[in-house]
């Protein structure tokens, strides 16, 4: 009978697919293979002038090419974060374009979204995004680099 | 079994070692870098006529050189030579919207003689030092007619206001005969006024036309 209730339990287990329970472990993804296609983009004015309105806004552009190393969750229900680390004292903001293999989103500095929810098919991801980099204009006073990176969630 | 508890073969110490130089020589990266660089200085004066393509600046438009010098001018009644009624000039100018959206912001200028003065001062950053563009006007010390007779150019002043302004950005006053400070320009901010002159009239000069040219300057950090 114990035996019986254990099995139905592990079976309920594997009915829930790719939900990842709460205590899952998280790990930095290895995206060696990554790159920007521009080593520095330019912020420029949203209005080149500042106007009556006060519009600070800058903004920029990039296209990045991923290529995230999966290969230690292969065919495991998985959660895919991108997360932006803290800026220099700005709140900066990122937005995201994709081909359809990550999900769009948008992300603060300090921040993380989920841009994959299932089970990893796949060794390596590639995917290419547009990024859209936005931030008040008097603000970004010098130039800076911003820090990028991939995390992973599985269950235990 | 136990196996895993035994010293490593020489073989397994050369595969550990070929696969630390491995890691070495083939760094993994956890991460990527995007540098961005802040938006670029830019300032604009426009005191008159200017030039504006693709639009107005809200819809993004790029300002253009104008050389045009713009005058303002009066003639006065002869009954009212230095009688010490101010004689409202009039001005070229035919500039009634603002730059910014097109907005009517002077009042007809062939009326009412008004000037447009308008501009920006753009920086990024916040730091301390270089916040504040400064607008001045340099005058010569007189207007002047062909026989050498001059009027002193403070006889010249000027009325400020804005549609829609309840308190105008460039102060009303009269020019000095010199260099003079209009207005302290704070950084990323936009100003505008529409400046309507007028001759005080105060005494009695020599016939003739008399000239002189007021310059405009915007001047950034």
């Amino acid at each position: 009978m114990k035996a019986r209730r254990t099995l139905a339990m592990l079976a309920g287990l594997l009915a829930l697919g790719t939900v990842i329970p709460a205590a899952a472990a998280t790990f930095r993804i290895d995206d060696t293979g990554t790159y920007a296609s521009q080593p520095v983009t330019q912020m420029r004015w949203r209005r080149l002038a500042p106007g009556r309105a006060g519009d600070h806004t800058v903004e920029g552009r990039v296209s990045v090419s991923l290529r995230l190393n999966l290969s230690q969750w292969l065919n495991r229900p998985a959660r895919i974060y991108m997360s932006l680390a803290p800026t220099d004292g700005e709140q900066l903001i990122a937005t995201w374009r994709t081909q359809g293999r990550l999900l769009p989103g948008t992300v603060r500095g300090g921040g993380r979204t989920l841009v994959f929810e299932g089970v990893v098919r796949e060794s390596f991801l590639q995917e290419s995004i547009v990024l859209d980099l936005t931030a008040d204009g008097r603000k970004v006073e010098h130039a800076q680099s911003l820090q990028f990176f991939f995390e992973i969630e599985v269950s235990p | 079994m136990k196996s895993s508890s035994l010293p490593p073969s020489r073989a397994q110490r050369a595969l550990l070692g070929l696969a630390l130089a491995c890691g070495t020589w083939l760094p993994s990266a956890h991460g990527f870098t995007v540098g961005i660089s802040p938006g670029q200085r830019s300032l604009f004066l426009q005191v008159g006529e200017g030039t504006m393509s693709g639009g107005f600046f809200n819809s993004g438009g790029t300002p253009g050189d104008n050389p045009t010098v713009n005058s303002a001018s009066v003639t006065v009644p002869a009954a009212q030579l230095g009688s010490g009624a101010a004689q409202p000039m009039t001005t070229d100018s035919t500039v009634t919207a603002s730059p910014w959206e097109g907005a009517a912001f002077c009042t007809s200028p062939a009326t009412t003689g008004q000037v447009y003065v308008g501009g920006f001062f753009r920086r990024p950053g916040v730091g301390s030092g270089g916040n504040e563009a400064l607008l001045t006007v340099t005058t010569p010390t007189a207007l002047t007619n062909t026989n050498g007779d001059t009027i002193p150019f403070s006889r010249i002043a000027w009325t400020s206001s804005g549609i829609g302004d309840a308190t105008a950005t460039i102060p009303s006053g009269a020019f000095v005969g010199g260099t003079q400070d209009l207005l302290t320009v704070s950084r990323n901010t936009w100003f505008e006024s529409c400046l309507a002159f007028r001759y005080l009239n105060s005494e009695l000069v020599p016939a003739g036309t008399f000239t002189g040219r007021a310059t405009f300057t915007l001047t950034a950090p």
